[in-house]
């Protein structure tokens, strides 16, 4: 008759051991008085932690929950800790770095975008102003556009500049200088 | 034990609901968790509420439909062993090895108050003797396995450790712990 170990008896009082096996202890100790003492002796150890665990069971602490609660909040950061959690190194390099980057980046290519679409505006502000204070005034010291108009040339001055005017700018010089006739 | 180091997350009212009903339902388990492990209700009191605060901190990481007495009972473990570090740390204390018995002299060893230490040494019963004898680990798995009745793999997951540990364990600290408590009413009869 094959008997078993005290570790084997344990794991089957816990029900850890397979069905097989379990079937095979369960039968056993039904005739072997030795493995059976062994077993009660573990099994009246655990009623023993369980009876002893039940005599010292403990309520809960009627305050225990209110001071969680307590700790709690007490450690819950305030709008100052937030700020400073904000301007802390973790996140204050990361912020900078994005920040240099977009400066570094991000104007360049504004002043870009401004310096390629200024032109035209420009050419067209400035160049209907000349021409209106030319009527105005014929000697004033805007020489190019007074004397183109003044000379009544074929080729108004808007053509001249054409390439940095837009149509309707044209127009309006086409219609001045036509008045100036 | 005490304030906890790392500042709470903003305010959440799931985390706020989270915890209030994790207290009703399961306070009370985790106290008596937490006193059987320590063996004085100053520390289990301290523990426990180490413990809901941790709780709180991590209430997104408890997988739903997953038990939550182990996670937290795995919780309070790691705390008393972090605490135990940290005395061990102050008072040069050791903690004992796996398979040897915790001698204390015997007194408990984180007892803080020595009103209720006397007490518990003047009504404590054999069993509660030779529990707080054993080391925290064979505690753990005896408390586990025949008080809170885990399976080995339960255990082996609230321990962080394999089946085969926590077999081994169990096997080492019932046979350090029957004869314990067999010396322990011997004792008790000659008085």
């Amino acid at each position: 008759m094959k008997h078993y170990t005290d570790d084997d008896i344990i794991d089957y009082l816990h029900h850890q051991v397979s069905d097989a096996i379990d079937a095979q202890i369960h039968a056993h100790l039904a005739l072997c008085g030795d493995c059976r003492d062994r077993f009660d002796a573990e099994a009246s150890l655990s009623d023993l932690l369980r009876s002893s665990a039940r005599a010292t069971e403990r309520e809960l602490p009627p305050m225990l929950r209110a001071q969680v609660w307590a700790q709690i909040r007490s450690a819950r950061p305030s709008l100052l800790d937030r700020v400073r959690a904000f301007v802390s190194p973790a996140f204050a390099v990361p912020m900078a770095a994005a920040l240099a980057l977009l400066l570094y980046f991000g104007v360049p290519v504004l002043r870009s975008e401004q310096a390629s679409s200024s032109p035209t505006v420009a050419a067209a502000y400035y160049f209907e102003e000349h021409a209106a204070e030319a009527l105005q005034n014929p000697l004033s010291d805007h020489l190019s556009t007074s004397s183109a108009l003044a000379s009544g040339s074929d080729a108004p001055v808007a053509r001249v500049n054409a390439p940095l005017i837009d149509a309707a700018d044209a127009a309006t010089l086409d219609d001045v200088a036509a008045s100036r006739e | 034990m005490g304030v906890p180091r790392k500042p709470v997350d903003p305010p959440s009212a799931d985390a706020d609901a989270f915890l209030e009903r994790a207290m009703q339902q399961y306070g009370k388990a985790t106290y008596n968790f937490a006193y059987r492990l320590t063996g004085n209700e100053a520390d289990a009191r301290d523990l426990t509420q180490d413990a809901f605060i941790r709780v709180y901190r991590a209430w997104r990481s408890f997988v739903p439909g997953t038990s939550f007495l182990s996670w937290i009972y795995r919780i309070v473990t790691n705390l008393y062993r972090d605490e135990l570090r940290r005395k061990k740390g102050r008072f040069q204390e050791e903690i004992p090895e796996d398979n040897a018995p915790q001698d204390f002299g015997g007194a408990k060893p984180l007892a803080v108050d020595p009103i209720e230490d006397y007490m518990a040494g003047q009504l404590g019963e054999p069993m509660a003797r030779s529990l707080a004898q054993l080391s925290i680990e064979q505690r753990q798995v005896i408390i586990l396995a025949d008080i809170e009745e885990y399976s080995y793999q339960e255990i082996a997951d609230i321990m962080g450790c394999s089946i085969g540990t926590v077999r081994s364990r169990l096997h080492r600290a019932r046979a350090l712990l029957r004869r314990l408590v067999t010396r322990a009413s011997q004792q008790e009869t000659e008085r």
